[in-house]
């Protein structure tokens, strides 16, 4: 018998991949350049925020984890008109999409913003953001797995650079910065806690990795490893800057740890200036990142209101995201959106779809019933 | 069909200097090149197809697989590319390769030419498939990855495994310099000095005083000179075109330099980024990287380090999304499969020729 190459050859993700998924999807200028809006808030115990704001995610990765292996065939939105009704599931899936473009204008204004201070000083801030949106259209009109084959490939372009900056800078830490512990009270560590977990926006990816996996139930333990993996990151990271710049230096700066790699030093190295090392990870972080979002977005869109032309809304949100970026007037009130989006991020990574999960339960939808 | 002495002489044909292994040429002839590989696989499983591709030229093409290795789905493509070629006359190989590859625009080959027998053994064990065209001297493998077409014999031969896994690695640093080093070099020295070393800084400034080009527009006048003297080398009879290049080559760099036209950096780069590109071994390949060097650079002249990056990604996008009759293009690296870092990435100690799963008949 005669088989084509599709039912002979898959495409399907195996789910040993997933801890690299995570890690550059969820990584991006926010929580590479270490929360900032976590030291206002928890100062020199942001250590133990993260510590704390770890569990809160690995439980939220759970439930997610437990949503999604009751639909292993069918992504989110696919699956929530059968467990709140159309009407309710369409403002659910409206308020995703919402989400995920004014991320996308976030995303694109910072890259604007990253490329102005490190790179290109005087170019248009358009300039930057059309070179990497082209890139991020053209890998997503390809569906996928193509995006998690590039997350694969370029991972240890990605994942070196960052522990050798980590290696690098762990001889500078100096432990009377992280003196006195909870002279606040344990309230900032708490709040701390909960932005720090609103960080890990791209999280709900895993609710859209069900139909793509070869086999969904061993998706579990590689899952937990990858957020094992970035909390562990984002707690050395935070570690790292306050250990080493002391939280009055932090507070005060606008990329901590790129501030941080410049007090390197290492006697009769070639190399003077490590910021480098930083630039390539997180330029490689915010591609990623924004072309998972538009993934989210435009299929999303495409698969709630059944368009056929694909290709078409990929390019109409890329460009709708981009052109929003003129709504965002200046830098500080970019800061101040990120921080209302973290906040956002909150519902739309773990209240909805924990309270998804319960609604599954109790009108007994999905699987494992 | 029937096994008698080799009749396929050996002719010297140096594409690619070999310490270790056979030096079997194919022929042009098919039925000799047919024969000299049933000879050294008398396996009842190797199985051949006939096809006749060519409205004018009726040219005999024969495909050949090991029927319990190879993919059905991947033969079944492969049978069903080759009927539809519409071509009227098949003069090489080329002719049937751009008809049943992938993708026409792509600049990296998703098929493997080979001339030799050993490595048709090795395709055809891994369960791929050959492709064999009447007087022609080269065969294709297909399908092809990245890693495929950066492996080179000497990796299987060579005794000892970490040797082979330490040039393999090597070899794609080699890659990398090839396609990056003078966009690196561009977008560092006129986007962000600041980044380099202030003793390399104050060398490169030094030995630029008093040269007249920008630094790219030196770096782009370089490569292409480099790229002329290359041409001669290749379209020059052998010892002629050796003589001529070199002396063109030293000639040119010796009086830019003594003249301060071109500054002593430059040369470094560019003389680095050519000899790296020599370590790649397939020439499709090779002439590719040329290419995208162009592209990288222009892209660092124009957006510095950013425009590298991007450049870079735009490439890493391009191969993500790149398949090879079915197979992701950069396996076993995207998608991760480590059972085929034993003889792609690296080379794995075994007694066997390490195998790996990418091509075979996948679980249901």
């Amino acid at each position: 018998m005669t088989m084509t190459i599709k039912e002979n050859v898959k495409d399907k993700i195996d789910p040993r991949a997933i801890p690299l998924i995570l890690l550059l999807t969820i990584i991006e200028f926010e929580l590479f350049t270490v929360a900032r809006k976590v030291f206002l808030i928890a100062g020199r115990d942001s250590w133990l925020a993260a510590l704390l704001g770890g569990i809160f995610v690995t439980l939220g990765t759970y439930f997610l984890l437990r949503l999604m292996n009751r639909f292993p065939k069918q992504n989110f939105l696919q699956y929530i008109p059968q467990i709140w009704g159309k009407p309710i599931a369409l403002i659910i899936a409206l308020g995703y999409f919402l989400f995920w473009g004014s991320f996308l204008t976030l995303l694109f204004k910072n890259t604007a913003e990253v490329n102005q201070v490190f790179f290109l000083e005087k170019t248009p801030l358009l300039i930057p953001i059309f070179l990497i949106a082209i890139g991020a259209v053209w890998l997503v009109t390809y569906g996928f797995v193509p995006i998690i084959r590039f997350i694969q490939i370029i991972s240890p372009v990605f994942l070196i650079p960052i522990l050798l900056a980590i290696l690098l800078t762990l001889s500078e830490i100096e432990i009377r910065n992280f003196f006195p512990i909870l002279a606040n009270g344990i309230t900032p560590v708490l709040k701390g806690a909960v932005i720090y977990a609103g960080y890990f926006q791209g999280l709900e990816v895993i609710l859209f990795l069900s139909p793509f996996l070869a086999d969904t139930n061993k998706a579990f333990k590689p899952t937990l490893i990858g957020i094992g993996l970035l909390n562990m990151l984002a707690f050395v990271s935070i570690t790292l800057v306050i250990g080493i710049l002391g939280i009055k230096n932090t507070n005060e700066m606008l990329w901590p740890a790129f501030a941080m790699m410049s007090i390197i030093e290492i006697p009769g190295f070639p190399a003077e200036r490590f910021e480098l090392l930083l630039t390539v990870p997180l330029l490689i972080g915010v591609f990623v990142t924004i072309s998972v979002t538009l993934y989210l977005l435009s299929y999303g869109i495409i698969q709630v209101f059944k368009i056929s032309h694909k290709k078409t809304v990929i390019y109409v949100m890329a460009l709708i995201t981009i052109l929003a970026i003129m709504l965002v007037p200046d830098f500080a009130w970019y800061i101040k959106f990120r921080g209302i989006h973290t906040y956002a991020a909150i519902i739309f990574i773990y209240f909805l779809p924990i309270s998804t999960l319960t609604l599954a339960v109790l009108r007994k939808k999905g699987e494992y019933l | 069909m029937e096994s008698t002495h080799p009749i396929v002489e050996v002719t010297p044909r140096a594409e690619q200097q070999l310490y270790r292994g056979s030096k079997q040429l194919y022929s042009e002839s098919i039925e000799e090149n047919l024969q000299s590989l049933f000879q050294r696989l008398p396996d009842p499983n190797l199985v051949t197809e006939e096809f006749i591709i060519g409205s004018r030229s009726k040219t005999k093409v024969v495909i050949a697989y090991l029927q319990d290795v190879a993919n059905t789905g991947i033969v079944d493509e492969i049978k069903d590319r080759l009927n539809k070629i519409k071509a009227e006359v098949i003069l090489d190989t080329s002719y049937v390769e751009r008809n049943i590859q992938d993708s026409i625009l792509s600049p990296f080959p998703q098929v493997e030419i080979v001339s030799k027998v050993n490595i048709t053994l090795t395709a055809l064990t891994q369960g791929r498939v050959a492709i064999f065209v009447d007087c022609c001297p080269e065969i294709i493998i297909a399908p092809t990855t990245f890693f495929d077409l950066l492996d080179t014999p000497e990796d299987a031969y060579r005794r000892w495994f970490v040797a082979s896994s330490f040039f393999r690695i090597a070899r794609f640093i080699s890659f990398i310099i090839a396609t990056l080093l003078p966009s690196f070099y561009i977008a560092l020295t006129s986007f962000n000095p600041e980044l380099i070393p202030s003793m390399l800084t104050l060398t490169i400034t030094a030995a630029r005083e008093g040269t007249p080009f920008p630094i790219y527009l030196e770096a782009f006048i370089l490569m292409g000179v480099a790229e002329i003297v290359r041409m001669v080398m290749i379209r020059m009879p052998n010892t002629t075109g050796l003589a001529i290049s070199i002396f063109a080559g030293i000639t040119l760099v010796l009086t830019g330099l003594v003249t301060n036209i071109i500054s002593g950096p430059i040369i470094i780069i560019v003389g680095l980024t050519i000899i790296a590109s020599f370590t790649i071994p397939g020439f499709d390949l090779r002439s590719s990287i040329r290419i995208l060097q162009f592209f990288t650079m222009l892209m660092a002249t124009l957006f510095g380090l950013f425009g590298l990056a991007v450049s870079f990604f735009y490439i890493l996008v391009h191969l993500s999304t790149l398949k090879t009759f079915g197979i992701p293009y950069m396996a076993p690296l995207g998608p991760i499969e480590l059972s085929g870092w034993g003889h792609t990435i690296f080379r794995k100690t075994s007694v066997d020729m390490p195998q790996d799963e990418t091509y075979k008949p996948q679980k249901k």
